[in-house]
């Protein structure tokens, strides 16, 4: 019944044995197989419903192209509230990707906030989307910044939507909902106010 | 391969004396499940990120894989800390397994933290839940936590066994309650 193995030259040889209930060398325990085949079977059932959601949303696949439809969705807004994409039709919006632990949002942020501030009075709307939605976070990184701009809490469902690789990643979309410009990474308040201008405000 | 992760998560103990006893499996077959959650969990982002390979070159896949690999990043952190702290506990008899024992042992007391995620990542998938509820998130987190410190719990004591009993002659058994022969 004991196993012996040498486990080395120079290292004493471990004898493991069995404690009762332990099944046998040549015998297999039910459970466990029918435990490991529960695991691997709900393994490829979730693989085989995601494949089955992109059979039926191969348009949401899809990266979100300059001149694309923006694809509508809803987060809840820090501080109450919900937000609807839907709802800013007729007035172009700033979208920003962005997250706590990103380093260059804490610098595309501010620049973000200028330009809102700059344009809110002449009709741009603009929603700094926090990706993992932890709302005490990002309401001390905002106070911590100093920044005003509405922010929408867990927004990773959202960055699927919008083909979001890295951030920051901040979308502008236009009066009629098209995506006219996508901004990966840093930019000037320059470019940025020069983009919204050409967007029709 | 499918008893062994059978058994890894309903009978930790076992599977722990059958790792020290030469066995197959752990790190191995946890690597496994590991690549294969994170293909059912990111098939959809993985895919995107592989649709924009034309437009945005490789870069995009493989900003894609890096983000994909964020999900089993935990996983990997329980599984070397596990280890480090299987090492530390048993000491200098240690070195009496075989090399990588402890990572094995570590790596297959994350079955039973697998199988929690795995069948919870399904059950938000059927209720169409993209983003579960945050306390849900954690319950569901402290209870594969928990699951994890009951299998490495087995797995320390079968380890310590092992290496404890070592030595003590010829026939040295080691059983429950035995004592050493």
């Amino acid at each position: 019944m004991a196993e012996q193995r040498e486990a080395g030259r120079g290292r004493a040889s471990i004898e493991v044995v069995p404690l009762p209930g332990d099944p046998g060398p040549e015998e297999r325990s039910a459970a466990s197989v029918w435990g490991g085949r529960l695991i691997l079977g709900t393994l490829l059932t979730l693989l085989l419903l995601n494949v089955l959601w992109m059979g039926r949303n191969v348009d949401k696949l899809r990266p979100v192209a300059r001149g694309g439809q923006a694809p509508d969705f809803s987060v809840p807004r820090l501080g109450g509230g919900t937000f609807h994409l839907a709802e800013t039709r007729g007035h172009p919006i700033l979208v920003d990707f962005w997250a706590t632990w990103c380093g260059p949002c804490r610098q595309s942020l501010p620049i973000l906030d200028k330009v809102y501030a700059t344009y809110r009075g002449r009709g741009l709307q603009a929603i700094a989307v926090e990706m993992d939605g932890a709302a005490s976070e990002a309401q001390g990184f905002m106070q911590q910044l100093g920044l005003t701009l509405p922010v929408g809490l867990g927004g990773e469902a959202a960055s699927h939507l919008y083909g979001v690789s890295s951030i920051p990643h901040l979308v502008l979309i236009d009066r009629e909902g098209r995506v006219r410009r996508v901004f990966r990474g840093v930019h000037g308040a320059a470019e940025l106010g020069q983009a919204v201008e050409e967007a029709g405000l | 391969m499918t008893e062994r992760l059978g058994q890894g998560v309903l009978y930790p103990g076992r599977a722990a004396r059958r790792l020290l006893s030469g066995g197959r499996g752990g790190l191995r077959d946890v690597l496994w499940l590991l690549g294969l959650r994170v293909l059912a969990v990111e098939t959809v982002s993985l895919a995107q990120g592989f649709s924009r390979i034309v437009d945005e070159g490789l870069s995009a896949p493989f900003q894609a894989l890096l983000q994909a690999g964020r999900s089993v990043l935990l996983d990997v952190l329980v599984v070397l800390c596990g280890a480090t702290l299987l090492s530390l506990l048993l000491g200098e008899r240690e070195a009496r397994l075989r090399p990588g024992m402890s990572l094995d042992l570590s790596a297959q007391a994350l079955l039973p933290w697998l199988f929690i995620h795995v069948h919870a990542a399904l059950l938000f998938t059927l209720l169409g839940w993209g983003d579960p509820p945050e306390r849900l998130r954690r319950v569901v987190q402290g209870v594969a936590l928990l699951s994890y410190a009951w299998a490495f719990w087995a797995a320390l004591r079968a380890a310590r066994r092992a290496v404890w009993y070592v030595g003590a002659g010829a026939g040295a058994r080691i059983d429950k309650g035995a004592g050493t022969n």
